[in-house]
């Protein structure tokens, strides 16, 4: 009898307690309802644009044409047809690799320079010589790669370029950057640093902006020179940045970047340079083959998603994961 | 004071939040395209003198339409016809097929499509978007006589008339040699493949420019079109064509199994091994080749006739040396006789379609074949070749003659060639300079491919195939892999790409359309 009613009892106070919390948890929101109602744009935005439209991923499993659209094509069959037709393709090794090679070089070789530059920025006393500078290093940003791809040609072309120029003057055999299978994944990965150093640069100089300023007050007074606080109080300043970049960057590794590769690329490097979305724009859209691009498309989210929770959850070691 | 703070909160959302769904809102009228597009035309006929509204779309390749005050062509037409034409014209073959892809998913159609290849008519045909023009052939007289029987052909599918081709552009390609540099290592302008490889040594080696330095190359082009005199010497086509399809023997035939490619291809080969070729000629692209002629780099071009002769051409030459001078070589002969290159019969330069939502419209139906057909007769086809008469151009007997402003106004009106235009006559009247050689070279015989008239099988993935065929290729020529590996190509491609299903459907259209027994 009193077990019984120790037990009502305790399922009594639980009940108060979820009632408590749950009160106090619309209270909260009342709260701060000026803040949560500017929230809610953003929420219908995200809604709207981004889960919405995802309805449209059945495409990947339907033999999707035009004029029925998405609700009256018929369903694929077998289910995965389309999954099927990429998995089979003779270069889908090829491509994979060449997807995963060319994302894992750039992040490697492409998330130290930014960083570099940013602590030279950082370093520099020279006010006006600073601005310049960092103007002129993020100018390459806005440039498309057709415009890009012109100044590799004149730089590097084996019969007109400048490089080659100077190489077979000074007594060197010419070096064919551009039509190489050595080479060419070399030529994107340079390309896409110079393209984005100084803009990645500015990201880690918004964060070098919020350390505190007494720390490298009291690391002077304790005698630390230059190098000592770029190791000391810099870079641990960054470290969550340098760390939350990574993890989005992880997220589009699948993604390799179809622009930059589809104007530099050509018939003699696609062994090197054919990457996943390259492929899908010859084989599936130029044959208006839209199930097979959504499926595609598809599988590179899942992968992206996958990469993204792994790197989270190895960020957290470091403290900086995202959630 | 609190108050004001969520008041002026609650405004910016109200805001945003309007403008997200605003955003929303315009997004769902356009997709509710399919009720406007067939109300419009009922909108329109109730108003007797009203012009109808035509909406055409085509690719533009970037040509710059001037608004609608400005177009003297729109305005010709117009009051010809009292019609209301709008013309969109996406830069790009791929912009436009996007712009037409959402068009025709929202159901809202252009009323005439110039559509950019067969594939893509197959496709809009496949799924009914298209008007069956079958029962109208009749009406486009003045077309049928422009455009001639054969391009009727070219939009049949599965029986029915879907599209009319456009008159097809001239094929020009053909090798340009520098003849000063021929006369200065004193070289007769090549005819068969060996003359061509000694003079490309010559030209590589015997320092043609005389700067001292070993500066120069043989030959260029865009890729294997390069070599396309080559292969056409033993009767293939050359191998930018990876799955050529050509009668031989009376039977259809894909150049992957014809035995005479790996010859051909050992003959290409013997260029690359002797070191004449533009190390870049894969990766040329665009005008790349053909400013390396310019600057002197290469002495033999592939190029169609306007690199050197067209006049922007030639003084790009001259400014870059005076005593340049590029001459058309004829036809190198081979084996199998003179073939400059492979020629797709079944491509076209565009193939005008219509809506299907026009079936029920007579009216403005009516009045687009009006429009067709003006276009192909001769007057039509000179406002639309030439622009206004006695204002862009005057005319001596039958001969036209462009003026000044012509020059300056007309560049885009090209875009009105719904048709097409009779080419040779169009572009000896527009270069009179140069035409001798455009006659030349539009009337070098070619071999004839039928690829344009097959559909590609679904389960054929043709971009697979066609990289496969050219790694291998390259492979051969520029010596990793031994010429013998070629022999096993015909069979890779049934093994790994599913070949033969594509040469089945290939032999059985080509006897669908009476080209082989």
């Amino acid at each position: 009898m009193s077990n019984v009613s120790s037990q009502e009892q305790v399922s009594n106070l639980k009940g108060t307690i979820t009632f408590e919390r749950r009160f106090r948890f619309w209270k909260d929101i009342w709260r701060s309802r000026a803040l949560y109602l500017m929230l809610l744009p953003g929420l219908i935005w995200y809604v709207i644009y981004k889960y919405l439209p995802m309805y449209g991923l059945i495409i990947a499993f339907k033999d999707y044409d035009i004029v029925g659209g998405l609700w009256n094509s018929p369903w694929s069959d077998p289910w995965n047809k389309y999954f099927l037709q990429f998995f089979n393709s003779p270069y889908f090794t090829e491509i994979l690799g060449n997807t995963l090679l060319i994302s894992i070089y750039k992040l490697i070789f492409g998330t130290l320079p930014p960083i570099f530059l940013a602590i030279l920025f950082n370093e520099c006393r020279s006010r006006w010589l600073k601005k310049w500078v960092q103007t002129i290093s993020y100018m390459p940003h806005f440039l498309s790669w057709v415009i890009i791809y012109g100044i590799v040609i004149a730089l590097l072309s084996e019969t007109s370029g400048i490089v080659n120029h100077l190489l077979v003057n000074s007594g060197f055999k010419s070096i064919p950057f551009i039509t190489s299978t050595d080479w060419f994944r070399s030529l994107l990965v340079g390309s896409d640093i110079w393209q984005n150093i100084g803009w990645g640069a500015i990201i880690y100089m918004a964060a070098m902006a919020s350390i505190d300023n007494t720390l490298y007050e009291a690391c002077r007074v304790d005698g630390g020179g230059r190098l000592r606080m770029i190791w000391h109080i810099t870079l641990p300043g960054i470290q969550t940045t340098i760390v939350l970049l990574l993890i989005l960057k992880i997220g589009h590794i699948m993604e390799g970047s179809f622009d930059q590769i589809y104007i530099m690329y050509n018939t003699q490097v696609y062994k090197v340079a054919d990457i996943i979305d390259t492929w899908v724009y010859r084989t599936g859209l130029q044959q208006m083959n839209f199930s097979l691009a959504s499926a595609v498309g598809l599988f590179k989210s899942l992968i992206g998603m996958i990469l993204i929770l792994i790197a989270n959850r190895v960020a957290k070691i470091w403290g900086g994961s995202i959630w | 004071m609190k108050k004001q703070k969520w008041t002026l909160s609650a405004l910016v959302s109200i805001l945003s939040l309007s403008l997200v769904l605003g955003g929303c809102a315009q997004n769902e009228s356009n997709n509710e395209g399919t009720p406007t597009a067939s109300q419009e035309p009922t909108k329109t006929s109730e108003a007797q003198a009203a012009p109808t509204k035509l909406e055409i779309t085509k690719v533009g390749w970037g040509t710059k339409l001037p608004d609608a005050g400005n177009d003297f062509i729109k305005q010709a037409l117009d009051e010809k016809l009292n019609v209301d034409i709008t013309l969109t014209s996406p830069a790009s073959p791929d912009d436009f097929k996007s712009l037409l892809n959402t068009r025709i998913a929202a159901g809202d159609y252009p009323d005439i499509m110039e559509l950019d290849s067969r594939a893509t008519l197959q496709m809009l045909a496949e799924k009914g978007a298209l008007l069956d023009l079958t029962p109208y052939l009749d009406r486009l007289g003045e077309v049928k006589t422009m455009v001639g029987d054969d391009s009727f052909k070219k939009g049949v599918f599965d029986g029915k008339t879907y599209a009319i081709a456009k008159t097809q552009a001239l094929m020009t390609t053909s090798y340009y040699i520098r003849k000063d540099w021929l006369e200065k290592l004193k070289l007769e302008v090549p005819t068969t493949t060996e003359e061509l490889l000694k003079v490309a040594k010559a030209f590589t080696e015997e320092d043609p420019d005389g700067n001292g330095k070993k500066d120069t190359f043989g030959i260029s082009g865009l890729g294997w079109q390069a070599f396309a005199p080559v292969f056409g010497s033993l009767g293939v086509p050359s191998l930018d064509m990876a799955t050529g399809v050509y009668i031989k023997d009376g039977k259809s035939i894909t150049s992957p199994q014809d035995p005479n490619m790996k010859a051909a291809l050992a003959e290409v080969k013997k260029f690359f091994d002797a070191g004449v070729v533009d190390p870049e000629i894969f990766s040329n692209k665009g005008t790349a080749a053909s400013d390396k002629g310019i600057k002197g780099q290469v002495g033999i071009v592939f190029i169609d006739w306007g690199a050197f002769i067209r006049k922007e051409g030639a003084e790009n030459v001259k400014a870059a040396n005076p005593n340049a001078e590029w001459i058309m070589v004829p036809t190198i002969k081979g084996p199998a006789g003179q073939i400059e290159g492979p020629y797709d019969v079944g491509s076209t330069s565009g193939l005008i379609a219509l809506s299907r939502t026009l079936e029920k419209d007579e009216e403005k139906l009516q009045k687009i074949f009006d429009l067709l057909n003006y276009v192909s007769s001769p007057e039509g086809s000179q406002l639309v070749q030439y622009g206004i008469k006695d204002k862009h151009f005057t005319t001596e007997g039958s001969k036209v003659k462009i003026s000044e402003l012509g020059a300056a106004e007309a560049g885009y009106i090209w875009l009105y060639q719904l048709t097409g235009r009779p080419e040779s006559e169009y572009l000896a009247t527009k270069f009179d300079y140069a035409a001798p050689i455009i006659d030349q070279a539009s009337k070098l015989s070619r071999l004839n491919l039928y690829n344009g008239f097959i559909d590609l099988p679904s389960d054929f993935n043709a971009a697979d195939a066609y990289r496969y065929i050219g790694d291998l290729s390259m492979e051969i020529v520029y010596g990793k892999k031994s010429i013998d590996s070629f022999d096993s190509l015909a069979g890779d491609l049934n093994s790994k790409f599913n070949y033969q299903v594509f040469m089945d459907q290939a032999s059985k259209q080509m006897k669908e359309l009476g080209f082989i027994q």
